[in-house]
């Protein structure tokens, strides 16, 4: 089976930008797109068809995509608390990209957007193997590196370089 | 509680109830019981997709200087508009940023990271007049390096344009 069955929401307030994305994710045979101007629209849009991923922009109004992560993943009314979400943004570093992170976000896309990048990104989310944690705090993919320590178990975040995470999600 | 998830999608999780390194606070862990390509029978993205997508975005590319000169008009109408939306005008500058990139404008890209930081500022009634000048300055600018065209080299005014710049913004937004 090709990508043809992924649903996708494309969330940016720039109608041009969407269109780029969408003429990227024709090319890759998903046709089964979705478009949402912000965070609020991207939830309506959610509440009515169930998408596989999320492709949001960080920087949107009135409601910007880390605050679209922390509803989707914290809000009891949330339509998917568990859904990929791929932030999309020209900063590679900085408070909103750790804000994002620490809303439960599924890996970062660096923009300038190029079809590589765009499939490299895809390919990470479809191939995810990391549980989901809920908790009090936060809600999201399992932070805790993948490569397990001397004993065998996986390290905690708290021992984890941040930078070494991030540079993971971006990879 | 243990037990099974299943989300919207159908994506279906055993919920594992763990117990922090604290000793005290509590956490549901859902491990998948397969990932999102294996639920969907994903094939992986090959050199063809790829190229179709480059194709269609070589497409695009043709659209995209219309597209600068309408975001330039709306940049324009609100600077000059009586109760001037800052953070519009600053997000259509960054979208220039992002999309000039894409479709290989390396100069569009670099003036309209300019073109946001000077939007960035404050807006206080007696820096609005220079601000405002600062960001038409770099507006121009970004019509001029459409002309120069498409190009991942260096243009020989590049350095001149950006030193003019720099310089504009040092005299009005000290």
């Amino acid at each position: 089976m090709s990508l043809s069955h992924l649903k996708i929401l494309i969330v940016d307030d720039s109608s041009f930008t969407r269109g780029v994305i969408r003429a990227m994710l024709r090319g890759f045979d998903i046709s089964k797109t979705w478009e949402a101007a912000d965070g609020e629209a991207a939830l309506a849009r959610m509440r009515d068809t169930a998408v596989d991923i999320v492709l949001a922009d960080l920087h949107m109004q009135p409601v910007d995509g880390v605050e679209l992560l922390r509803r989707l993943r914290m809000s009891d009314d949330s339509p998917n608390p568990l859904v990929p979400v791929i932030m999309i943004s020209s900063d590679t570093s900085g408070p909103r990209i750790e804000a994002a992170r620490d809303a439960g976000v599924s890996a970062f896309l660096a923009k300038p957007l190029s079809p590589k990048q765009l499939a490299k990104r895809l390919s990470y989310v479809l191939d995810d193997r990391r549980s989901f944690i809920r908790a009090a705090g936060y809600v999201g993919p399992d932070r805790r590196f993948r490569a397990p320590g001397a004993d065998g178990t996986p390290q905690r975040r708290s021992q984890d370089a941040p930078e070494a995470e991030l540079a993971e999600m971006k990879a | 509680m243990s037990g099974l998830l299943r989300t919207q999608t159908g994506q279906t999780y055993r919920v594992v109830p763990r117990t922090a390194a604290d000793g005290l606070s509590t956490y549901d862990e859902l491990v998948p019981f397969e990932t999102l390509g294996e639920r969907l029978g994903c094939e992986a993205i090959d050199a063809a997709m790829l190229a179709r997508a480059e194709a269609a975005v070589a497409k695009l590319a043709l659209e995209f200087p219309d597209e600068v000169r309408s975001a330039l008009g709306e940049i324009r109408a609100e600077l000059r508009s009586d109760a001037p939306r800052q953070d519009a005008a600053y997000r259509l500058a960054h979208n220039l940023k992002g999309q000039g990139g894409t479709f290989g404008y390396p100069l569009v890209t670099l003036i309209a990271a300019s073109l946001r930081r000077v939007l960035r500022q404050a807006f206080p009634s007696e820096q609005a007049r220079r601000v405002t000048a600062a960001a038409m300055a770099r507006l121009d600018a970004i019509v001029l390096a459409l002309d120069w065209g498409r190009t991942k080299t260096t243009h020989p005014g590049e350095a001149a344009l950006l030193a003019e710049l720099s310089a504009l913004t040092a005299r009005l937004v000290p």
